[in-house]
């Protein structure tokens, strides 16, 4: 589904990404790791195609077909999703809104016809469920006074909404409590169907009890420096990642 | 051509002369505000107040100054009813207010409405008397005709919004239209004035107008100005206001159209516990010019003033606010706020803000502060990150932006008739809201 070789990616004339190699396959976690500043957000950003991320050298393909040129835009309604490490507030829009224009327009790119009032209400029902939100969040500005937490499964929430193909997590577990973390873990898990794949950044071992990945990376200075079992992430959190330095270096 | 059309002219301006301005019992004053004007004529950009604004288009425009009669009929006014039935609509035609074209569908509402050469109106006159240095107002009170005083009575709170429509007429020539108006609120009345401009013209037009309200004690008044006249049409805007103890007075000035648009907005808060709240909103392109400038005199103690201007810039187009706040010695405790908030679409697109504090009391929480950037590309990438196309996102977060402004306005019919106006202005493409 995505297949990433050899990327190279700067950011204001910096290379952060230096042959970055990866592929997911439909169905497929992916969990990706790495110490503070080794690049993982800029991944993110450069799948979901933010303008100040500028791709040098390599390839995304995603179907098979390069998502370099892509606008954003367009590869949401593609169906790759990018859950904020920080969401953004939007005063004066409210989530309900929001959504129901986002989820209009991925629906309008594949031919659908829009949602209706009632059937997109009963949508964000439903899914609201999923990551058990509270009804008035919907009513409320995008993010705009959300608490850390609040505002990462807000994320989740949108992700549910629009249904997409590639999901990308970054950091979706910090900032959540215990219980919030189990919630919002099972409502992605909702979601596993064996089709759709997800990429989760994460700092921690404790979500990858909740959401179990297939694979697990270390991401060190712009590159994949190991891939492993799931196993590899218990192995880091006891270790740290000194000894991975230590192998890379040598 | 004359080669020295720069040094302007009120000397080639055959219509702003003594022979011209209107006969009646307000002579003397005419004649006195006359002689003020043609003293220094039209400002030029060395004058402080004027500097970022270039008058030529007005000077340089012969316009008719002498009231033009116009051919309107009820039918032709019907298009300019922005808010809604249930209001007292007080047509003005080229500056003129014509009783025909006016009144509540109910033919009652419980205001008096008197002539400004009236005995009624000679006291206000007086008191409200203002600032004709100002060389506009010097205009506008040598020429106004046809001006009126509405004069709400004490514990009065009408439902029902007074609407006035003002209507520039220049299909057959170029017309100047200088109305005014004097708007007094009897103690511990509650109402809501909107005016509303449009203008109607083949030929360039300028409509100098003048609001002036004395707000009695506890009165509650709001004032919704809406600004929406074609490129032709120029429009020079005076709204002066006493607020006395205890009254709130609320004005919402949202300027859409219009090639050169200054509005100079005073307001005194006179008496103790007065409160003025002054909110602006301006979206331009083409080579508009919108120009505001607000005093807030704080004159007595505990009193409040809000300011929040914003400022959506197209094109060519140029944004100027200018907001002086006085707090006077005597003013004790007074809180002053203003806030200048920009976006600039294009960069082309030039705003000044200039915020002008001047504080004498000691006991004061003051604050003021001016942005203008770029949309917030942050959440730019946010709407595109989840779906929503570019041009749509950016339209969106431009609507919102301005939005906040209108949705404060007490009266839903302007209201929704404003916020299309915006969407249409920004073209908001996609259905956004309930
Ligand atoms: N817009 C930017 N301008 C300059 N430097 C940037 C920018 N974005 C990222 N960087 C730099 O790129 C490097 C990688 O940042 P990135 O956010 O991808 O790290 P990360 O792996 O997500 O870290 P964390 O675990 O702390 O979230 C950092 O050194 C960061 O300072
Ligand atoms: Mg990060």
């Amino acid at each position: 589904m995505l297949n990433i070789k050899n990327l190279h990616a700067s950011v204001e004339g910096k290379e952060i990404l230096n042959g970055l190699n990866l592929q997911v396959n439909p169905g497929e976690v992916h969990a990706i790791m790495g110490p503070n500043g080794s690049g993982k957000s800029t991944l993110a950003s450069v799948l979901a195609g933010r303008e100040a991320y500028e791709v040098n050298e390599g390839e995304v393909l995603y179907h098979g077909e390069s998502l370099i040129e892509l606008s954003p835009e367009d590869r949401a309604r593609k169906g790759i999703f990018l859950a904020f490490q920080y969401p953004i507030e939007i005063p004066g829009v409210s989530n309900a809104n929001f959504l129901k224009t986002a989820v209009n327009e991925v629906r309008k790119s594949k031919g659908l016809e829009a949602l209706d009032s009632k059937d997109f209400l009963k949508l964000m029902k439903d899914k609201m469920q999923l990551v058990k939100m509270d009804k008035s969040m919907t009513q409320r500005s995008v993010n705009e006074g959300f608490s850390g937490g609040e505002k990462k499964r807000n994320e989740i929430f949108q992700m549910a909404m629009l249904e997409p193909e590639l999901c990308v997590l970054d950091e979706t577990d910090s900032g959540l409590d215990i219980d919030a973390l189990r919630i919002v873990s099972d409502g992605i898990n909702a979601l596993r169907d064996g089709k759709r794949s997800f990429i989760v950044i994460t700092h921690y071992q404790r979500l990858l009890d909740y959401i179990v990945p297939d694979f697990v990376h270390v991401l060190y200075k712009g590159k994949i420096v190991k891939s492993g079992p799931k196993e590899l992430a218990l192995e880091l959190e006891e270790k740290g990642y000194d000894w991975i330095k230590e192998e890379v270096e040598i | 051509m004359n080669s020295s059309v720069d040094t302007l002219s009120v000397t080639n301006e055959t219509s702003i002369a003594e022979e011209n301005i209107p006969v009646d019992g307000l002579q003397k004053l005419r004649l006195a505000a006359l002689n003020k004007f043609l003293k220094n004529g039209f400002p030029d950009s060395k004058h402080e107040e004027w500097k970022y604004l270039n008058l030529k288009p007005i000077s340089e425009t012969k316009y008719n100054h002498c009231m033009v009669a116009s051919p309107l009929k009820a039918s032709d006014l019907e298009q300019f009813y922005d808010a809604g039935s249930d209001t007292v609509n007080l047509t003005f035609i080229n500056g003129r207010y014509c009783s025909e074209f006016s009144g509540h569908q109910s033919h009652k509402h419980p205001f008096s409405i008197y002539s400004l050469e009236s005995k009624e109106a000679e006291l206000y006159l007086e008191t409200l008397r203002n600032s004709e240095d100002e060389p506009f107002h010097a205009l506008n009170t040598a020429f106004h005709q046809g001006g009126i005083m509405i004069h709400v009575p004490d514990n009065c709170r009408m439902p029902m919004a007074i609407h006035l429509l003002y209507v520039n007429d220049s299909q057959h020539e170029a017309v100047a239209a200088h109305p005014k108006c004097i708007v007094v609120a009897g103690k511990n009345s509650a109402f809501q004035v909107i005016a509303t401009y449009h203008s109607l013209n083949n030929f360039p037009s300028l409509t100098n107008t003048v609001t002036e309200f004395l707000i009695g004690e506890g009165a509650v008044v709001e004032f919704d100005i809406k600004q929406n006249e074609n490129s032709n049409a120029n429009h020079i805007n005076r709204v002066y206001a006493r607020v006395q103890r205890k009254a709130v007075f609320d004005i919402f000035t949202v300027t859409m159209g219009g090639a050169l648009v200054r509005n100079n907005l005073e307001i005194i808060l006179s008496e103790p516990n007065a409160c003025a709240h002054l909110n602006g909103l301006t979206v331009a392109d083409g080579y508009q010019v919108v120009d505001n400038h607000t005093v807030v005199d704080h004159a007595s103690p505990n009193c409040e003033s809000n300011q929040l201007y914003k400022n959506i810039l197209d094109d060519h187009s140029q944004g100027v606010f200018n907001g002086k706040i006085f707090v006077r010695k005597d003013a004790q405790k007074t809180n002053a706020f203003q806030s200048s908030k920009n976006v600039l679409l294009s960069n082309t697109a030039v705003m000044n803000a200039k915020p002008q504090l001047e504080i004498y009391a000691d006991d004061v929480k003051c604050s003021h502060g001016a942005t203008t950037g770029q949309l917030d590309e942050d959440a730019l990438f946010y709407f595109r990150s989840r779906g929503i196309g570019e041009r749509d996102a950016r339209a969106l977060l431009n609507y919102t932006f301005a939005s906040d402004v209108i949705e404060k306005i007490n009266n839903d019919a302007l209201k929704s008739n404003l916020l299309k106006l915006l969407s249409q202005k920004l073209n908001t493409a996609v259905e956004f809201g309930e």
